[in-house]
């Protein structure tokens, strides 16, 4: 997406802490008891939930990101090592 | 909901006009701003990772017109024809002798209606109303069926509505005829109730698609088995995924006559509706079916063969 070009780079800290808010509103917990180690299925993070997630770090990312990506690097810190890898 | 099924005849299941018009009647401008030219709005077929919106809508039509068998002299119905995109295509492309679209939009309607070639025509009317001067040889049904059950319907009411959808096709097909089908269903085992509770679910039916529930593929066979011999079957979901991202991108761009056009509620729901059935697209929790069938010939249709 020619978006991708304009939005700056995001570190691997600010793509974890905007996991970390979508994630926590997505399962209207507070933040603080997120543990960025814990699998989303272990959260109950139902499908939706993961392709609403993906839809929110997409429009923060100003890049597509497949839903699917949410389901292969499942928990806040795999999500966004991988992120920050694939910018 | 503000109609039941209950208001119509018995045999009307399906969204009702007004429900269709509240989704699609929201003006030609409005749509024009983020469809392709053909105003398509359904899913584009794209091949090889092309992203080009317009060829792949037109790669899209062709598909179906080429399964439903549309070439020189043929007589074409399109249930559920939008803008005429399709018919048209088939008319100056095909060679089509003739080509009918029935819409339940009225703005729908009107634009088709607009232009001028004879053998191209639009009527405002629903498909179990259809008296056709003549069997079709080909029919095409492209993002319609979505709306052939109302929510909340039990699987067996569903199929049976489907089932009459079938049935009224093969009554309006010539021998041998087929029909090219295109639907947005659920993957097998989907929990509905569980979906029509999430806040998701509760947006699209109230916002996005009032009245209408989806298939699944099982019930869609089943449906048609009586009439109708399947030939082809896709689940080409990642078209859609890639047809909603280009949307929502167009529609962003184009943002501010768009809430100008509908308003700001309008446009905020069509962008959250196109990025979350993108990523339900990407995981399978739709599908995209294209279907290509063939009408039952007398002897096909028996339940036992002595030779199968």
């Amino acid at each position: 997406m020619s978006a991708a070009a304009l939005k700056p780079a995001f570190s691997e800290q600010q793509i974890r802490a905007a996991i970390r808010t979508s994630l926590a509103s997505a399962l209207s917990v507070p933040e603080a008891i997120l543990d960025d180690e814990r699998d989303f299925d272990a959260y109950g993070l139902p499908s939706l939930e993961a392709v609403e997630l993906a839809g929110e770090l997409e429009d923060f990312l100003g890049r597509e990101i497949d839903a699917e990506t949410i389901f292969e690097h499942p928990s806040v810190a795999q999500l966004a090592r991988h992120l920050a890898a694939a910018a | 909901m503000s109609a039941s099924p209950a208001r119509r005849e018995d045999t009307r299941v399906g969204a009702t006009p007004e429900a269709i018009q509240a989704h699609y009647d929201a003006g030609d401008a409005f749509f024009a701003l983020f469809l392709d030219p053909t105003r398509t709005y359904s899913a584009a077929l794209f091949a090889n990772g092309a992203d080009d919106l317009e060829a792949a809508q037109l790669a899209k039509i062709d598909w179906h017109l080429e399964r439903a068998g549309v070439r020189a002299g043929k007589r074409l119905l399109d249930i559920g024809c939008g803008w005429g995109g399709l018919i048209e295509r088939a008319v100056t492309t095909h060679g089509a002798a003739e080509a009918v679209g029935l819409t339940l939009s009225a703005a729908q309607a009107r634009h088709v209606s607009a232009s001028r070639n004879a053998r191209l025509s639009a009527r405002l009317e629903d498909w179990a109303d259809h008296t056709p001067a003549a069997p079709y040889d080909a029919i095409t049904s492209v993002g319609a069926f979505e709306h052939f059950a109302a929510a909340g319907l039990a699987r067996e009411v569903r199929v049976a509505a489907y089932g009459r959808f079938f049935a009224k096709c093969a009554d309006m097909l010539a021998p041998g005829g087929r029909l090219s089908l295109q639907t947005i269903a659920y993957p097998t085992g989907f929990d509905r109730a569980a979906y029509d509770a999430t806040d998701y679910g509760v947006f699209v039916r109230e916002h996005i698609f009032p009245e209408s529930d989806l298939p699944t593929l099982p019930e869609i066979l089943e449906a048609a088995d009586d009439a109708f011999e399947p030939v082809i079957i896709r689940n080409d979901r990642r078209c859609y995924a890639r047809t909603a991202r280009i949307w929502r991108g167009r529609l962003r761009a184009r943002e501010a006559e768009a809430v100008a056009l509908v308003g700001e509620r309008r446009v905020r729901d069509l962008d959250r509706y196109f990025r979350t059935s993108a990523g339900a697209f990407d995981i399978g929790t739709l599908q995209l079916l294209r279907l290509a069938f063939q009408k039952k010939l007398a002897f096909q249709k028996k339940r036992t063969r002595a030779c199968p």
